[in-house]
């Protein structure tokens, strides 16, 4: 029992500690604490006062919170906004609401607010090795083991430590020892580990369907999975 | 001339442009060579250019992957909003000759020098020149 209650006090302890964010229109941002007026969350991500804060469920109903509601992310950290004067009259909802879990500023959306830290990484694609943290407000990050029960309503960031990506540049694998890494950088890494490519190439990423996305600039941060590709070509002149 | 004219590596360009641009329509026409005469419907260009959006056409030659695909061609129409001329690299007046016939077009001409025949593909030529051309 006492050991039950320690446990319980660490718990509380650190969700009391835990780093808090929401994506907003597909953006990412870190917030103070777990519970916020909806005003406060539009004042971090710079929204206009004639917006208002809806938090995406899974289905078309999703929640208009008005600016003085008190939001608990725990219940869904996953945002959009509207016109303040397109938000009528709402239908109830039913639908569970969408969760964000984040690792070094990356994120991926679920409806499983229970998680294993085995799953966590499968979802946040990192690589099985990789050392997964919970990202507190102190030093003192949580260790999480694959076996660990990791819910969001106990802090939704995170961090990974000590892991080798390995992504394809031009169809040869490149090993990196960390996620966020600029255009150059991949290039430069690329470069080291032999692939043959001069350090003005084009970088194209290429998508698990094959299609190719905008081509990144040098200096534009790319948080890299395992298994991603790259093409990296010259590039063109004047004819 | 049938689609069994066309080469392999050809073909295998023709695939990559629609695993590339998903969405993205493809008019194939071969050439007597071998190559074929590609049109893609369609791309964004950017909003400082009017139309905003346009076919892209080009020849990949039977030489493909070892010969650069260039030039590009897109609608005869285009001029930037601003009304400064399009530019370098640019060719107003010009025209998309394919055995369906000609159509007026506008050509863009960027050649790879340094082209690496192992890893340039048709695809990848095709998103450098329509990169090349938001960037103007």
């Amino acid at each position: 029992m006492a050991n039950q209650q320690t446990h319980d006090h660490e718990l509380a302890k650190h969700r009391a500690e835990a780093k808090w964010a929401a994506t907003i229109n597909d953006q990412l941002f870190p917030l103070a604490r777990r519970k916020l007026a909806a005003r406060d969350i539009l004042d971090q991500a710079g929204v206009a006062k004639e917006f208002v804060l809806v938090r995406d469920h899974d289905n078309p109903n999703d929640v208009v919170l008005e600016d003085e509601k008190v939001v608990d992310l725990a219940g869904g950290n996953v945002f959009r906004t509207m016109p303040r004067c397109e938000a009528g009259p709402q239908r109830p909802c039913t639908a569970p609401p969408k969760l964000a879990f984040v690792c070094d500023d990356a994120w991926e959306v679920t409806l499983a607010g229970k998680q294993t830290g085995h799953s966590l990484k499968r979802l946040l694609r990192l690589p099985d090795d990789a050392d997964l943290l919970r990202d507190f407000e102190s030093p003192n990050d949580q260790v999480i083991r694959n076996e660990d029960v990791v819910l969001h309503a106990d802090g939704p960031v995170f961090t990974a430590r000590r892991m080798t990506l390995t992504v394809k540049v031009n169809n040869q694998p490149v090993r990196f020892k960390e996620r966020r890494v600029t255009a150059l950088q991949l290039k430069k890494t690329a470069i080291d580990q032999g692939v043959k490519i001069d350090i003005d190439s084009v970088v194209y990423p290429v998508k698990p369907d094959g299609s190719l996305g905008p081509a990144i600039r040098d200096d534009e941060k790319i948080v890299l999975h395992e298994c991603d590709a790259f093409n990296c070509v010259a590039p063109d002149d004047k004819s | 001339m049938t689609s069994h004219s066309i080469k392999a590596d050809v073909s295998r360009a023709i695939d990559e442009i629609r695993s590339a641009f998903p969405g993205v329509m493809l008019d194939i026409e071969p050439d007597t060579e071998g190559g074929a005469f590609v049109k893609a419907h369609e791309f964004d260009l950017g909003s400082q250019f009017e139309p905003a959006r346009s076919w892209s056409a080009f020849r990949i030659t039977f030489q493909y992957p070892f010969a650069d695909i260039y030039p590009h061609f897109f609608v005869s129409t285009l001029r930037r909003k601003d009304g400064k001329p399009l530019g370098e690299g640019f060719h107003p007046n010009n025209q998309w000759q394919h055995p369906g016939g000609n159509e007026p077009a506008t050509m863009v001409s960027r050649r790879s020098n340094r082209r690496d025949a192992a890893t340039e593909t048709a695809a990848l030529k095709l998103a450098k020149v329509l990169d090349w051309i938001r960037s103007r």
